[in-house]
C-alpha cells in the first residue's frame, strides 16, 4: 500500500477536491483505495454523503483497533472506501502529545489496512503541528496544492524549510499548482518564479473552476457529473503524472 | 467478506409486484438488468456437491465455486463442451475437479436461465447503503423452462450492515422470508433432482423388533432401486462406477439371499438367486476389463520407459474386448426377460400381505442380525487362523469372500446397532478387506496377463517387446503380491485381537440385553 497525503498548512487551497478526485480516478483503474479524512471539518466525508462519525472517536482512531476497522464505509464507487472524519479529530495533536512514539502513531494506525488496499489517500487538516508530523512520517508522497499567490508561496517555502531543518526527506514533497487563474498576471508570474525555485512542482496545473465548487452540490467526484470539464481533465493529467513519476 | 441476506417471497409474483413492495422500503435506484445462462455439472453421485462445490459453465467460462466458504476457487475458459461431457483436460480446473470426482465423470445436471435486476438502496442522504438483486430463475425440465421462486439478495455496503437491519425487518413485515439453503439445491429440486441423495453406500432404517420379512424386503428393494439408478450410466457408458455400483447391489442381494434364509417365499428366492447369479456372471468380464483399463497408467509405470509403448497392443486388445462385452450387456438390459424378471421381483418386494410366509418371517430382525453376524465372524476368524498356519492362496480367497459377506451383513443391519462401535468395526474390517482384495487382484492380474500373452502369441499378434513388457509386469505384480501377503498377518491379527472381538461382542450384545 502506498500512502499519498494531500497536505498544506494553509486552508482552502484544494486539498479535499484533489483527494476526492484522485481517489476516484485511482479506483477507475481497479486499484483498491482507502481515503482517510483527517480533517475535522469532514468535507471529503460530506462529498461522499457519509456521516462524519468514528465509533469511539479519536480514542479508537489512535488505538487503531477493530472499532476503527468497523468505522470504514464503502462509498458509492466500487473499491473506494472512506475512513470518515470525526469532530474529535480537532483534538488529535493534544492526544498525540500524551502518547509514546507520538510521531509514529498515525503510521501504525493506518498500517493495519496495508493488505486491504493498494493506495491510501489522506486528506489532511490545514495545520502544522504534531498531527502534520505524523502525516509526514506516515506518507510515501505528500502532494501539496499551492495557489500561485504570494501568501501561498510563502507557506510552501516555510514547509520546505521545515523539512530541511527537521532533516525530513524533501523528495516526499510533491507540490502542484491549484486554483490557478491564468488571466491573473500574479498567478502566471508566481508560477514561473516558483518553478525556478522549486523544480519539483508538477507540470500539471489545476485551474480555478466553478465545477470544483459544484462538487458540493452534486456531492460526487467531478468524473461522475462532469467528466469532460477542464478541472476533471486536469485531475486526470495530474494523476497520470504522479503515477508515472513515482511509479504508483 | 460481504454479508448477503437471501430472501424469498412465499409465492411466485411478478417483478412489478415485487418492485411495488420494495417501494415501501425507501429510496432506491434501478441500476441494471442482465440475462445469463448457467449450466451446472456434477457426477452422478454428486461428489462435487458433497464436497461443497458448484461447477458451472457461465458464458464461455467454467467456474468452480465453493459454497461453504463462499469463494470462487477457479475459473477457466471453456475449451470444449460436447453434450454431457466437459472436456477441459490439461488445465488446472480439470486437475482440481479430478481430485474431487476421482473416477467419475461430471454430467450436465441443470440448465438455468437467470434474469437479474439490480438496484441500489439509498439512505436519506441519497447515499447507497446496499445492493439489492432480484433473481428470476428458470430451470430446464422435460416440458421446457419452468419458473422458480424469485430470490431477493441484499448485500450491505461496507459499514452499512446496521443501517440495513430496519429494511430487513420491513421486508419481513411485507411477507418476505429469509432462507439459508443453497440456491442450486432449490433450483435442482424444482426440476425434481435431489443433490447428494444418491450414494452407493446403503443405509436402511430398521427397527429391532421389525418382522424379518419386512426388513429384508426393505433391504432388497433398496438394492434393486440402486441397480436401476445405475443402468442408464452403464448403457450411456458415462464412467465405470455405474457398473461397479450395479454389481455391488447384485452381490449384496445375492449375499443376503444366501445368508438369511427362511424369511421370504422360498420359491421366489430360488428364482431370484438364479437370476442374480446370471446378472453377476453377465457383468464379470466387463468389470474385469474395466479394472485392467483403469490400471493402464499404473501398469505402464511399472515397466521401463522404453518398453511402455509396447504394452499398447495388450491394452488395445482389452479395449476391443470391452466394447464387445458392453454391447452384449446393453443388449441384455433391453431384453423383455430382464425387465420382466426385475419387475416381478419388485412386485413381490412391494407386496405387504405375503401369504406364502416362511418360518422366520415374523422373527424380529435384530435376532436374525445378531445370529448371522456372529456366525460369519466366527467363520472368518477360523479361516484367518488357518491362513496364518498354511499361507494358502486359496484360503485367502475364501476369507476375502467371507469378509465381504460379513461387511454386507453389517451394512444391512447397521441401523440396529450403536453407530460409533459399528463404524470402528467396519473400519477394521475394511483394512482387512483392502489387504485381501489387493492380494486377490494381484493374483488374478498375473494370471490374466499370462493367459493373454499365451492367446496373443497363438494369434501371432504381439511383438517380442510386448511379451517382454508383459513379463516384466508379471514380475512386478508378483513382487507386490509377496509384499501384500506379508502384511496380511499383521492386519488379520489386529482384527482377531481380543479387544476387537470384545468390541464385536459388545456391539451385538449391549450390556443389559445379554
Amino acid at each position: 500500500m502506498i500512502t499519498i497525503s494531500l497536505y498544506n498548512m494553509k486552508g482552502g487551497v484544494g486539498k479535499t477536491a484533489a483527494a476526492v478526485n484522485l481517489s476516484w480516478l485511482a479506483v477507475q483503474e481497479n486499484k483498491r483505495v482507502l481515503l482517510c479524512d483527517l480533517d475535522p471539518q469532514g468535507s471529503a466525508t460530506y462529498y461522499f454523503r457519509i456521516k462524519p462519525k468514528i465509533a469511539d472517536g479519536l480514542k479508537s482512531f489512535l488505538k487503531g483497533n477493530k472499532k476503527l476497522e468497523r468505522s470504514i464505509k464503502a462509498t458509492d464507487y466500487k473499491n473506494l472506501d472512506l475512513l470518515p472524519s470525526d469532530f474529535s479529530f480537532r483534538k488529535m495533536d493534544i492526544r498525540l502529545d500524551r502518547l509514546k512514539r507520538s510521531k509514529k502513531r498515525l503510521k501504525k494506525t493506518l498500517g493495519r489496512f496495508a493488505s486491504d488496499y493498494d493506495i491510501l489517500f489522506i486528506d489532511c487538516p490545514p495545520n502544522i503541528n504534531l498531527v502534520s508530523e505524523n502525516i509526514f512520517f506516515a506518507s510515501d508522497l505528500i502532494l501539496v496544492p499551492v495557489i500561485p499567490t504570494t501568501l501561498s508561496a510563502r507557506t510552501f517555502k516555510k514547509l520546505f524549510d521545515f523539512f530541511k531543518k527537521e532533516k525530513l526527506p524533501e523528495q516526499k514533497l510533491v507540490p502542484f499548482f491549484s486554483m490557478v487563474e491564468t488571466r491573473k498576471t500574479l498567478h502566471t508570474d508566481s508560477i514561473s518564479q516558483l518553478r525556478k525555485e522549486y523544480p519539483s512542482f508538477m507540470k500539471t496545473v489545476i485551474s480555478y473552476s466553478s465545477y470544483v465548487e459544484k462538487m458540493g452540490i452534486h456531492r460526487a467526484p467531478l468524473g461522475c457529473f462532469n467528466p469532460h470539464s477542464r478541472p476533471a481533465v486536469q485531475y486526470q493529467a495530474l494523476w497520470t503524472e504522479v503515477k508515472k513519476q513515482f511509479n504508483v | 467478506m460481504a454479508t448477503t441476506y437471501n430472501l424469498k417471497y412465499p409465492k411466485i409474483i411478478s417483478r412489478i409486484k415485487i418492485e411495488g413492495l420494495l417501494s415501501k422500503l425507501g429510496p432506491a435506484e434501478y441500476e441494471s438488468v442482465r440475462k445469463d445462462k448457467y449450466v451446472y455439472f456434477d457426477t452422478f453421485d454428486w461428489r462435487l456437491y458433497r464436497e461443497g462445490y458448484h461447477l458451472y459453465l457461465f458464458g464461455e467460462r467454467f467456474a468452480l465455486y465453493n459454497f461453504r466458504t463462499n469463494e470462487m476457487e477457479i475459473t477457466e475458459n471453456a475449451e470444449n463442451l460436447k453434450g454431457k461431457d466437459i472436456s477441459v483436460h490439461n488445465s488446472s480446473l480439470f486437475g482440481q475437479i479430478k481430485r474431487i470426482t476421482g473416477i467419475r465423470e461430471p454430467l450436465r445436471q441443470l440448465d438455468l436461465r437467470r434474469t437479474r435486476y439490480r438496484y441500489r438502496l439509498l439512505n436519506n442522504e441519497n447515499k447507497s447503503i446496499a445492493y439489492l438483486q432480484i433473481d428470476q430463475d428458470r430451470v430446464k425440465t422435460e416440458r421446457g423452462y419452468k419458473k422458480v421462486d424469485q430470490i431477493l439478495q441484499i448485500t450491505p455496503l461496507r459499514g452499512y450492515v446496521e443501517e440495513v437491519q430496519p429494511l430487513l425487518k420491513k421486508l419481513s413485515d411485507l411477507g418476505f422470508v429469509a432462507f439459508k439453503e443453497d440456491r442450486l439445491k432449490i433450483n435442482l429440486e424444482s426440476c425434481g433432482k435431489h443433490p447428494a441423495t444418491y450414494s452407493g453406500k446403503i443405509w436402511i432404517n430398521l427397527v429391532p423388533q421389525m418382522p424379518a420379512e419386512r426388513a429384508m424386503k426393505q433391504i432388497y428393494l433398496h438394492l434393486l432401486e440402486l441397480m436401476r439408478k445405475n443402468e442408464h450410466g452403464i448403457i450411456d457408458d458415462i464412467d465405470t462406477e455405474f457398473l461397479h455400483d450395479y454389481r455391488v447391489s447384485v452381490r449384496r442381494t445375492r449375499s443376503g439371499i444366501g445368508q438369511i434364509k427362511n424369511v421370504l417365499d422360498p420359491q421366489i428366492i430360488e428364482k431370484t438367486k438364479k437370476n442374480y447369479s446370471f446378472l453377476g456372471k453377465a457383468t464379470n468380464k466387463l468389470r474385469d476389463l474395466d479394472v485392467y483399463l483403469l490400471s493402464e497408467n499404473d501398469y505402464k509405470r511399472m515397466v521401463p520407459d522404453h518398453l511402455r509403448k509396447h504394452l499398447d497392443p495388450f491394452f488395445n486388445d482389452l479395449k476391443k474386448n470391452r466394447r464387445k462385452e458392453l454391447k452384449n450387456l446393453i443388449a441384455h438390459f433391453t431384453t423383455p426377460g430382464y425387465k420382466k424378471t426385475l419387475h416381478a421381483w419388485e412386485n413381490y418386494l412391494r407386496r405387504e400381505d405375503d401369504s406364502k410366509i416362511s418360518d422366520g418371517s415374523h422373527t424380529p430382525i435384530i435376532d436374525i442380525a445378531r445370529r448371522v453376524i456372529q456366525k460369519k465372524n466366527k467363520k472368518m476368524l477360523q479361516l484367518g487362523k488357518n491362513i496364518l498356519d498354511t499361507s494358502s492362496d486359496e484360503l485367502m480367497h475364501r476369507l476375502r469372500i467371507e469378509a465381504k459377506k460379513l461387511r454386507y451383513l453389517l451394512e444391512f443391519f447397521s441401523s440396529l446397532f450403536e453407530q460409533d462401535k459399528m463404524h470402528e468395526l467396519l473400519r477394521k474390517l475394511r483394512q482387512l478387506q483392502d489387504n485381501l482384495g489387493e492380494h486377490n487382484d494381484l493374483v488374478l492380474q498375473q494370471r490374466y496377463l499370462e493367459e493373454s500373452a499365451g492367446l496373443m502369441t497363438e494369434k501371432g499378434l504381439p511383438a517380442v517387446k510386448t511379451i517382454l513388457a508383459m513379463g516384466i509386469l508379471i514380475g512386478k505384480l508378483n513382487e507386490k503380491e509377496t509384499h501384500v501377503k506379508r502384511a496380511f498377518a499383521k492386519i488379520f491379527k489386529r482384527y482377531a485381537a481380543k479387544n476387537t472381538q470384545k468390541e464385536f461382542r459388545s456391539l451385538l450384545n449391549p450390556v443389559g440385553e445379554v
